[in-house]
């Protein structure tokens, strides 16, 4: 386990790797704690959330707002 | 698309029932404005601060008031209509959308609801049609029974107190009062739609045509469509807030694929009311407790934790709560056409909506305590309409508290029943017990405190 939290671009690349209608919330928390621990997982999705950053879209999926180069 | 309805529409929407433009004066507020902050200075919203939809006001300090509700209804109809307006200029235009008008309507929207929130209404509902079940005779009944709606529509062009006695009312705009229309139709019992929710009674058929004159058919004007669908989306979220912060919603439950089936089918029952419950409601209902449930995914203190207002469960809370409202702020799109409904809801979201409304109603309104205050709240409510029916035929308004006189005095052509009703749905929840205590002799209370001011 890495000793911090996801980054904001660690957390863009699963989405972007899942395609255009985004992941869904479990995979993307899934594939972040098999590197981190849950805590840090679950706060660097609020802080993304926070930031503008991520967001769910109306199936409840999660979607990248920005371009992963502007977020890096 | 149908274009321009131009400056006829504007002049007819901006006008009022008694003053025209020139009754400004110095004022530098726009028609609408005006409006709006006529409701907000109104007698009837400082009176909302007393009133709760399920649970009594004050109780816990924990639940939203209707006061609190509105202003958060206002604030999503404004957020929807000024996102309308800059999507979808031609269309709004087309619609005559007006956020100011929308805010206003929202503000308006509970001014109606009777203390003790829905179970007195349908009480009220019934002795008004049934005087003789409170002691009243049947030429005091009115046909049309009561309706929160419909109140507020009676309280915007007869009750409130704002001008001289033959200028009643607040004197709203027709575009205001059209907003505040959510069911356009006077009752009907013999029409499954228009028996049970209704915006006017008989007594205000004349301000209602007035107001609806530029509307089209039984739609909504776009205006009372934003204003219903700000209602729906703060009713779902800021209840299942509430009762989720003390610890009523099972969200454990809620998301195990075990408790789905019987979740679905208690939504289904109560969207099967509807005249338009579709048929394949059952699937409809499954998919959107599927997205909620994958939606609170990223906020596990919601739904693995007891809630105890820790910074963490208060932020993961509002990061769910502003997503999902944001969701269903984007969920709507203006129509084309102006001689049909104005506004198209997505089906998804709407559906969610109900799904949500489903949880509070499920979880909360099946509490065995609850039914035992309803049940109490029930005779206070029938206690308080006989005797101010009683007492107002008699013209024995000295017994009324001085705040509640003029319905009787200003209102003469209207049945008794209508005017015992008034008096009831004019208190607060704290005022309906202080006077039923008082009234009955349960409790005198002190003889310099009206109870009622």
């Amino acid at each position: 386990m890495v000793d911090r939290d996801p980054q904001d671009s660690e957390i863009l690349e699963v989405i972007d790797a899942a395609g255009r209608n985004g992941v869904d919330p479990q995979q993307l928390i899934d594939v972040l704690h098999r590197s981190y621990d849950m805590a840090s997982v679950i706060e660097a999705l609020q802080r993304a959330i926070e930031r503008g950053k991520i967001s769910l879209n109306s199936e409840g999926m999660v979607v990248a707002l920005h371009e992963l180069a502007n977020a890096a | 698309m149908t274009t321009g309805r131009g400056p006829s529409l504007d002049a007819a929407r901006r006008s009022r029932c008694f003053s025209d433009e020139a009754a400004s004066g110095l004022d530098q507020r726009r028609p609408f404005e005006r409006d709006r902050d006529r409701i907000l200075y109104s007698s009837a919203f400082h009176r909302l601060a007393g009133i709760t939809q399920i649970v009594r006001a004050g109780e816990l300090d924990i639940f939203h008031t209707r006061q609190q509700h509105t202003y958060k209804v206002a604030q999503i109809g404004r957020r929807l209509a000024e996102h309308r307006v800059r999507e979808q200029e031609a269309e709004a235009a087309l619609h005559g959308l007006h956020p100011e008008v929308v805010e206003a309507a929202c503000l308006a929207h509970d001014l109606g609801h009777p203390p003790f929130g829905h179970a007195s209404e349908s009480e009220l509902d019934r002795i008004v049609r049934r005087p003789t079940l409170v002691g009243g005779t049947d030429e005091d009944a009115a046909a049309d029974g009561y309706e929160g709606n419909a109140q507020t529509f009676r309280i915007l062009t007869k009750l409130a107190v704002r001008y001289s006695k033959d200028h009643p009312g607040l004197d709203l705009t027709r575009a205001t009062l059209a907003a505040t229309l959510k069911y356009p139709w006077l009752r009907d019992l013999a029409h499954d739609k228009k028996k049970s929710k209704w915006s006017a009674y008989t007594s205000e058929e004349r301000e209602f045509l007035w107001a609806r004159e530029h509307c089209f058919g039984d739609f909504k004007s776009a205006e009372a469509e934003l204003m219903d669908w700000a209602d729906d989306i703060a009713y779902s979220v800021h209840d299942l807030e509430d009762f989720h912060r003390v610890g009523i919603i099972p969200w454990n439950e809620i998301v195990s694929p075990d408790a789905r089936d019987r979740i679905v089918q208690g939504a289904v029952h109560t969207w099967k009311k509807d005249p338009n419950y579709p048929a394949d409601g059952p699937r409809r209902m499954l998919t959107a407790l599927e997205r909620i449930t994958r939606k609170v995914t990223l906020f596990p203190t919601v739904t693995r934790e007891v809630y105890d207002g820790n910074r963490e469960q208060r932020r993961q809370l509002r990061n769910f709560t502003s997503l999902l409202i944001g969701n269903y702020v984007r969920a709507i799109s203006l129509t084309e056409e102006a001689d049909g409904p104005a506004v198209i809801i997505e089906a998804d979201a709407a559906d969610e909506v109900r799904v949500l409304k489903h949880f509070a109603r499920h979880y909360v309104i099946g509490l065995p305590a609850l039914h035992a205050q309803q049940y109490g709240q029930k005779k206070i409510i029938r206690d308080l309409f006989e005797i101010f029916l009683k007492e107002g035929k008699s013209g024995n308004l000295k017994l009324f508290p001085a705040r509640l006189r003029y319905i009787w005095e200003d209102n003469k052509d209207d049945k008794p029943a209508r005017l015992a009703a008034d008096c009831v749905a004019s208190l607060t929840e704290n005022e309906a017990y202080q006077l039923h205590g008082r009234l009955t002799g349960a409790e005198s209370g002190l003889v310099l405190d009206p109870i009622v001011r």
